[in-house]
């Protein structure tokens, strides 16, 4: 008998007009329309959308999951837990990107693709850490496929924002950070509470997806709710999504320190475009060397980009003579959350 | 504060103030030779050759891969900041805290002279944070981006010494010996000389609504053509001619027919005037000067085939006598007794007439009128009803997206540099203009994801798009080129609006740019 190569093989995840979809189990990874069963890797807006009629994901992050999509039916599994759809078994695996990230696991017993949905490689003390998955396939996001983008430690940028912090209050002035409201926000609470005692004043935003993390048992530092009156005591640091810029909330304040925390601040001209004078480089996607690392541990023969700088990491693939190429799909379409 | 940390602190804020405070603290208290130095480098005085090609060779070679470096260099836009991000050494921890100018100029020398520059130069990265790394490589290339003038700049210079920015300007053009002394020569006081050598503010134009004229007397307005150059200050001091323009820029030496010319006027006269390029007895179109420009050296041919002519309109010096304060009408008396080309008072018996010399004003290669209160002072600064502008209404064409590129600076991973055509004769796609400004943050970033949604195909940076997108495009001027394929070049064009209401088949086509250089020339 012949081995066949993955290449010859039937994919076992392809691009239809409706998701990432596996024809053996019929079942759509992050689908961007309506199917019967979606299986989700996390619970940010262009991963999982409404409207599905059957939702399955990693159990750590159901209930996130239910407060943004509101799934008629919810299937919430544990890691590596196996599912079966019909010939096919499906793992959700942790993904690293933020609370009940997954990857997802799917072999027919002959090969094994994965699925990473978002994903990285540093420690995030607000969710579980990234599992390389042995695999013949790879479908990878590439959000910052740049070896421009190589993310410094927590312990380094977390002592900037201290600093900076410290800075403003001393000047009498508001510091806001703006991040997003899902995962980064919550991201700097648990790092700040791994560092300090300090507490933060949080947009409701933000607050209102805090219990999903409280009840998964991540320690955040301590919070207020932002409010419009009374104003919040001097010296707080203020959490905000980045659309909230502007917004009544913080124009009460009349000195403000801006500042944002996303892997877009790498880059210069990106936070000069938002007017922003401070920019923190903390992403929850793998930077350059992530990715290249996550390929190379995989061990995958076959590399498949969803979104992000696709073109620039599977033709670097190609080169390296890993193969690799691009697949379309409706991911990314929000930059404020990377 | 050394270099580093005056750059840190400029690159923290979005605020000209706090710019300004920091570059006060910087001259004040750092070592006399870096502010020297800082202070040139940032005014673009740079002792160094930019080498771009050693830049973005080394940066191939420290990816081996020229692919991956072009990719990355694009998505930054700047190749400083690219090369200090590539080669951004997590363990070097250390930012430069001692001056580092001079030590650093030094370390480029030997790089240069190395048996292998790009490796000299990864190696030297090597050693220090990014933020000391592109600080390093923007004294080599140049273009800080800091949001940072030379009116900033000077403008803190004159702070720290408590002289007029003018003052400290005109002492910036010759002193760049970078020794301890040189912050204490830009305090010394003004000389009686200098204050002869020294431009003053402009008085600058507001511009006219044809409603203005309702309630005022055309008797009381000096009517001009509005000429499209260089405005331009002449100072005649001491034997010696100077030419600044707005902005407080010397320009003199990109003109040496202007200073040639010049010496038939009187020894100490400031005149206000306009520099343009006279060809056929007619000023020339902005893009004739526009060759004149930003070169090192002007060479005869170019003087001959586009001489430039300073063309007066006020005189504010003579023999040493400030005439600022004296009404326009009895400057312009003065200034007609010079030996001087000079724009000339255009009779104006009523506001009909005036309407009337506006709507000619392109037979004579002017751009529209100026109205001047007749017994107006010469005042720095936009003076309500002193000057008036009154332009020809800009010319306007409708044309399709073809190509976009993403921008640089604050643009950057953005495309909003757009280049627009128009369909030929055989139905091909001919460009016309490349237009940068016009639309709002919103509008472009929506444009941005419609062009990553419809592109056709990757030329490195620029992206060809499907020919769908209709924009209204304005602009001040048309003229016949060779250089283009389209035979045409337009002046300062600029978006007006994105027209979602037409379609291919309205956008405009050759005859109609035909049309417009008819009717302007």
């Amino acid at each position: 008998m012949v081995t066949k190569n993955s290449a010859d093989r039937d994919p076992l995840v392809i691009v239809t007009r409706e998701g990432l979809y596996c024809p053996q189990a019929d079942v759509y990874i992050d689908p961007w329309r309506p199917v019967q069963t979606a299986l989700i890797t996390h619970a940010h807006a262009d991963h999982a959308r409404p409207g599905s009629a059957h939702y399955h994901c990693l159990s750590s992050g159901s209930e996130l999951l239910t407060q943004r999509v509101r799934p008629p039916l919810l299937t919430s599994h544990e890691a590596h837990q196996p599912v079966k759809f019909g010939p096919i078994t499906c793992q959700f695996v942790p993904a690293g990107h933020v609370l009940g990230s997954a990857q997802i696991r799917i072999t027919d017993g002959e090969q094994v693709w994965v699925v990473t949905g978002d994903y990285k490689r540093i420690d995030d003390p607000s969710c579980a850490r990234f599992e390389p998955i042995a695999c013949d396939v790879l479908i990878t996001e590439a959000t910052f496929a740049l070896p421009i983008y190589r993310w410094p430690s927590m312990d380094q940028v977390m002592a900037e924002v201290l600093q900076w912090w410290d800075q403003a209050v001393r000047k009498q002035r508001q510091p806001v950070l703006y991040c997003y409201a899902l995962g980064k926000a919550q991201r700097i609470m648990a790092e700040l509470a791994l560092r300090s005692s300090r507490d933060v004043i949080v947009h409701p935003t933000i607050a209102q997806l805090i219990p999903a993390y409280e009840s998964q048992g991540v320690s955040l530092c301590p919070w207020q709710p932002l409010v419009k009156h009374p104003k919040p005591a001097p010296g707080s640091l203020i959490l905000a999504p980045p659309g909230a810029q502007g917004g009544h909330l913080l124009t009460q304040f009349k000195a403000l320190d801006e500042a944002m925390a996303s892997g877009w601040m790498q880059i210069r001209g990106v936070r000069r475009r938002r007017a922003l004078p401070r920019g923190f480089v903390i992403s929850d996607h793998a930077d350059w060397d992530g990715l290249l690392r996550t390929v190379q541990e995989t061990g995958a023969s076959r590399v498949l980009a969803t979104h992000g700088e696709t073109r620039v990491l599977t033709d670097y693939l190609n080169r390296q003579g890993i193969q690799a190429a691009r697949l379309a799909t409706g991911y990314g379409q929000d930059e404020d959350h990377a | 504060m050394n270099f580093v940390a005056l750059i840190a602190a400029l690159d923290q804020t979005t605020k000209t103030t706090a710019k300004h405070d920091s570059l006060v603290e910087f001259i004040q208290q750092g070592d006399p030779v870096e502010v020297a130095l800082g202070c040139a480098h940032l005014l673009g005085h740079r002792t160094l050759k930019g080498h771009r090609a050693l830049l973005r060779q080394t940066g191939i070679e420290y990816l081996g891969d020229e692919t991956l470096f072009e990719a990355a260099y694009a998505a930054v836009g700047d190749l400083a900041e690219t090369l200090s991000l590539l080669i951004n050494d997590p363990d070097a921890i250390l930012d430069r805290t001692t001056p580092c100018i001079s030590q650093w100029l030094d370390e480029i020398v030997a790089i240069q002279a190395a048996g292998s520059p790009s490796q000299a130069l990864i190696a030297q990265l090597a050693k220090c944070t990014a933020l000391s790394n592109w600080t390093f490589l923007k004294l080599w290339t140049g273009g800080w981006r800091l949001g940072v003038s030379q009116g900033l700049v000077t403008q803190a210079l004159a702070t720290v010494t408590g002289q007029s920015a003018s003052v400290i300007a005109e002492r910036l053009i010759d002193d760049w010996s970078a020794d301890g002394a040189w912050l204490s020569r830009f305090s010394q006081p003004v000389s009686p000389e200098e204050r002869q050598r020294s431009p003053v503010p402009f008085c600058l134009a507001q511009g006219w609504q044809a409603d203005h004229a309702g309630t005022r007397d055309i008797a009381d307005y000096i009517v001009e053509y509005k000429w499209d150059g260089i405005r331009c200050q002449l100072i005649r001091a001491q034997g010696v001619t100077r030419l600044w323009s707005r902005g407080e820029q010397d320009i003199t030496h990109q003109f040496p027919d202007v200073v040639a010319a010049s010496i038939a006027l009187p020894e100490n006269c400031l005149l206000d005037g306009e520099l343009l390029v006279i060809q056929d007895g007619q000023p020339a179109p902005f893009q004739a000067l526009q060759t004149r420009l930003n070169r090192k050296r002007v060479s005869v041919a170019l003087q001959h085939s586009h001489p430039v002519q300073f063309r007066a309109y006020d005189l504010l010096r003579l023999d040493g006598i400030d005439y600022r304060n004296n009404p326009l009408s009895e400057r312009r008396a003065i200034l007609t007794t010079l030996t001087v080309d000079q724009s000339p008072a255009l009779t104006a018996a009523s506001w009909e007439a005036v309407e009337r010399t506006r709507s000619e004003a392109a037979t004579v290669g002017a751009e529209g009128l100026m109205l001047k209160a007749r017994n107006g002072l010469y005042h720095g600064g936009r003076q309500h009803g002193l000057w008036w502008k009154w332009k020809l209404d800009p010319m306007t064409a409708d044309v399709v997206l073809l190509y976009a590129q993403a921008g640089h600076g604050r643009r950057a991973r953005l495309y909003t540099d757009y280049t627009f055509g128009i369909r030929g004769e055989s139905g091909d796609w001919i460009t016309v203009a490349k237009a940068y400004s016009g639309l709002t943050d919103t509008e472009l970033t929506k444009i941005d994801r419609w062009i990553r949604q419809h592109t056709i195909e990757s030329f490195g940076p620029v992206r060809q798009v499907e020919p769908r997108l209709v924009f209204e495009i304005a602009f001040e001027g048309i003229a016949a080129s060779r250089r283009h394929k389209s035979g045409i070049a337009l002046r300062f064009p600029r978006i007006l609006r994105l027209r979602t209401d037409l379609g291919l088949d309205d956008a405009d086509q050759l005859p109609h740019f035909h049309a417009l250089l008819k009717a302007r020339r």
